[in-house]
């Protein structure tokens, strides 16, 4: 985040007591809804883990770890995550000293355009990537079901984490530190290791410690991808509840992978504060050039290679794919998505799905943004000094911590919590917005929070001493002001939604399918037309998604952080 | 009890937790029409001043009255004061004469008059066709013109200038100094004039009031003060060695 002006302290007139009151009270619906749409199920899933019968009983644990199956589920679930973590940093980090140190033509649209894989929906990765290395698959190699295949899924997700959020740190290194290095007699790898490297590693770990994440929670990659002997604990969860009924024991996995989410959100914290190196920050325009050397047009050329192979091929692949039907060229999987084919067992023409997909999506990105909304305002104040209290800190953590727990977990919880009295949603239609909400809302305070603190408070003072009340500050100066964010969040929420597969999975009732899922299905079905028409489907989603990043593309401020 | 135009009764404030900045216990009385310079270096504490007259921060003790009215507990929006940034905070979503008509918004001023006004305004500082402008276009000088313009716009009882002429070089901002005064003196304003620059104090004020510390150590004619410092920090302060 950058603020053009220089940041001095600054007081307001209201005193800080009054100001943290009305934060409280702008802070209080995103809490309260996560209370309800989060904590609770969340909470119900522990208990139903821990006390089964009303009584405190930990056998089920015992069962659990007895269970050479779910043992070598966790075993799996764990060396996975690490395996496409080490994959994905060693793979991106030349794409990263590619942004960091080169110019060259179409950087700035390559760079926006990064952001496209890692929104994808899961569902539409793992269908493209079937049609290049999948049965009868365009390379001719079936990696369905081994663990490779999950590995170049991942690292076609996460690339662009590790490639933006380490390239814009980087990028921030003066390039004189690295000259002086190889003055003082070091080779290219020392430079590097002895320079580079320290200045990075922190994010290096910040990245890392995401892609983990979500390796470890990865759930439609693995459950289309991983076939039957490659299952994580996410996809165990799903089975164990959806097919075996076996509640218990899911909510003991849950409760598992809970765990090691928070061990490593507390890791990341941890190491986050004692690893930063301080150093001078230089702009990315000063930082960067045009190849000089042959050597280095070659590197800036097999990078461009590579990402146009690991990304280009799949969804090419993809698209054309879903138009050569077993009749030639033409419309024949699109037109089939209108009707419900002979001897196909879904209840509604999956191209139904497109409607309730748009619509929940709609009502996931409304929800998400007005409490983003408030809840960014309740984390940055006023933006004095005195609003970075331990409210805005507290605040902001507990906003984060769904960013970090698996979706599957969330839609299991749904599914205990909400099918009773309280409230009893089973077949609302509400939930799997909500669901999305949830989802949602951590990427959406993500972005506003820098965009608001980003708003220098002199701007406020400027309208307060022009005779602007403190409700019209914030609508005359600081809603236009973050408009875009707000755009960009819009469409953030927007393509998550449209993406979300794993809560969904749980919740979506027979008749109203989204988009993911009608693919899911498709593909769970024999026959050459199914899969053409998991592939129509998944092609109209990624356009879709591809829409919605332009669109934020267009919005996207300067100044916004990464990720 | 003073009938001066603003009354300043023993006014502290702390800035922040350091103890930089901090005022104590200011007195001070500005009759209407007339221009004060406050003068001091970094840390001296005339910023906070600023800042506590026009309401961005509490005074902790003392108070403050404009017009024969006590103002030391009302909100900055309410007070009337117009006040001038270093850096400017010219609104970066809103072109030139929206900045300027912002005020004027605020004060339920009906548009056809608003727009009377915003040009009659950017004239005044001799910006006449930059209404349309985006302000991130602008040079430093135009955005200073800008700010100023927005600051007089909807007619502050009282203008407030915090360095205003900070970020510009010598050249401009001589040019701009004269100028200012013209403005001020031909508007029959009610000023004080923060700065660290001994020559645009006396270019500008009636009377220059020196701070030091957090405290008024002397206040006179630039005259006066130039023939009489009252201490050694005075005189080094004003070039003397």
């Amino acid at each position: 985040m950058v603020s053009t002006l220089p940041v001095i302290e600054s007081g307001t007139n209201t005193s800080p007591r009054t100001n943290l009151w009305w934060r409280v009270l702008a802070g209080a619906p995103p809490l309260l809804f996560l209370a309800v749409f989060f904590a609770w199920p969340v909470a119900a899933i522990l208990l139903r883990g821990l006390r089964p019968d009303g009584e405190w009983n930990l056998s089920a644990f015992g069962e659990v770890f007895a269970d050479p199956t779910i043992r070598r589920v966790l075993w799996f679930t764990i060396w996975e995550s690490i395996a496409s973590t080490i994959l994905c940093v060693l793979v991106a980090l030349p794409g990263a000293a590619l942004f960091a140190r080169y110019r060259f033509r179409g950087k700035r649209l390559l760079w926006s355009a990064l952001l496209v894989p890692f929104v994808l929906p899961t569902v539409v990765v793992a269908v493209s990537l079937l049609g290049v290395i999948g049965s009868g698959g365009f390379t001719g190699v079936n990696l369905s079901g081994t663990v490779w295949a999950i590995l170049i899924a991942h690292v076609f997700f996460n690339y662009a984490v590790v490639v933006r959020t380490v390239g814009s740190t980087w990028s921030t290194i003066d390039p004189r530190l690295e000259e002086s290095g190889r003055a003082l007699g070091a080779r290219p790898w020392r430079v590097f290791a002895e320079v580079t490297w320290p200045l990075i590693r922190s994010s290096v770990a910040a990245a890392s410690s995401i892609v983990f994440l979500f390796s470890f929670t990865s759930f439609g990659i693995v459950l289309i991808l991983g076939g039957i002997s490659h299952r994580t604990l996410e996809v165990e969860i799903y089975d164990q509840t959806a097919k075996f009924l076996q509640l218990d024991i899911a909510a003991v996995l849950a409760l598992l992978q809970l765990l090691v989410v928070v061990i490593i959100l507390v890791w990341f914290g941890r190491s986050q504060r004692r690893r930063a190196v301080l150093f001078d920050q230089r702009s990315a325009t000063e930082t960067e050039k045009p190849a000089e050397t042959p050597r280095q047009r070659w590197f800036i050329r097999s990078n461009l290679l590579f990402m146009s192979l690991l990304f280009g091929t799949p969804l090419v692949v993809l698209v054309v794919r879903s138009f050569s039907t077993p009749e030639g060229w033409g419309f024949g999987f699109y037109r089939a998505l209108t009707n419900s084919r002979r001897g196909s067992t879904s209840f509604v023409p999956p191209v139904d799905a497109i409607g309730n997909s748009l619509m929940f999506a709609s009502i996931a990105t409304a929800i998400a943004l007005v409490l983003g909304l408030c809840a960014a305002w309740a984390i940055v104040g006023d933006g004095s000094a005195h609003s970075d209290s331990r409210f805005s800190r507290w605040t902001d953590t507990a906003l984060m911590i769904p960013l970090g727990t698996s979706a599957v977990t969330v839609g299991f919880g749904f599914l205990i919590v909400f099918d009773e009295p309280p409230l009893n949603l089973r077949s609302s239609l509400w939930l799997i917005p909500i669901a999305h909400a949830v989802v949602a809302l951590p990427f959406v305070v993500r972005l506003l929070v820098p965009a608001l603190r980003s708003i220098d408070p002199r701007l406020r003072e400027a309208a307060a001493t022009l005779g602007a009340s403190p409700r019209r500050v914030w609508w005359s100066v600081e809603v236009p002001i973050v408009g875009r964010a707000l755009a960009a969040a819009a469409g953030f929420a927007f393509a998550v939604s449209l993406g979300e597969f794993g809560a969904t999975a749980f919740l979506a009732r027979p008749d109203r399918p989204t988009m993911p899922i009608a693919i899911y299905r498709a593909l769970g079905r024999p026959g050459e037309y199914n899969f053409g028409q998991a592939m129509a489907m998944s092609t109209i989603l990624m356009l879709l998604t591809v829409v919605v990043m332009l669109v934020i593309d267009r919005f996207r401020p300067a100044s916004v952080s990464e990720f | 009890m003073s009938d001066s135009f603003l009354v300043l009764k023993h006014v502290s404030a702390r800035h922040g937790r350091s103890d930089d900045d901090t005022v104590h216990d200011i007195s001070l009385d500005v009759e209407a029409g007339e221009v004060i310079g406050v003068l001091g270096s970094s840390g001296s504490g005339k910023t906070t001043l600023l800042r506590v007259i026009a309401g961005l921060h509490n005074a902790s003790e003392g108070s403050i009255i404009l017009g024969g009215v006590d103002i030391t507990t009302t909100p900055t929006h309410l007070r009337g004061v117009g006040l001038m940034f270093q850096e400017h905070a010219l609104f970066p979503h809103l072109n030139v004469s929206d900045n300027v008509a912002f005020g004027l918004r605020m004060a339920r001023f009906p548009k056809p008059e608003r727009s009377i006004r915003v040009v009659e305004v950017l004239e005044l500082v001799g910006l006449t066709d930059f209404g349309t402008r985006d302000v991130a276009s602008l040079s430093g000088g135009e955005r200073q013109r800008v700010a100023l313009a927005r600051t007089l716009a909807p007619s502050p009882r009282l203008l407030l200038l915090d360095e205003p002429m900070g970020s510009l070089d010598r050249v401009l901002r001589d040019r701009l100094v004269s100028e200012l005064r013209e403005l001020i003196v031909d508007l029959g304003l009610t000023a004080l004039y923060v700065t660290h620059d001994r020559s645009e104090a006396f270019a500008l004020a009636d009377r220059i009031a020196v701070l030091d510390e957090g405290a008024v150590v002397q206040i006179d004619t630039p005259a006066v003060l130039d023939a009489c410092p009252t201490n050694e920090h005075v005189a080094r302060l004003l070039g003397h060695r």
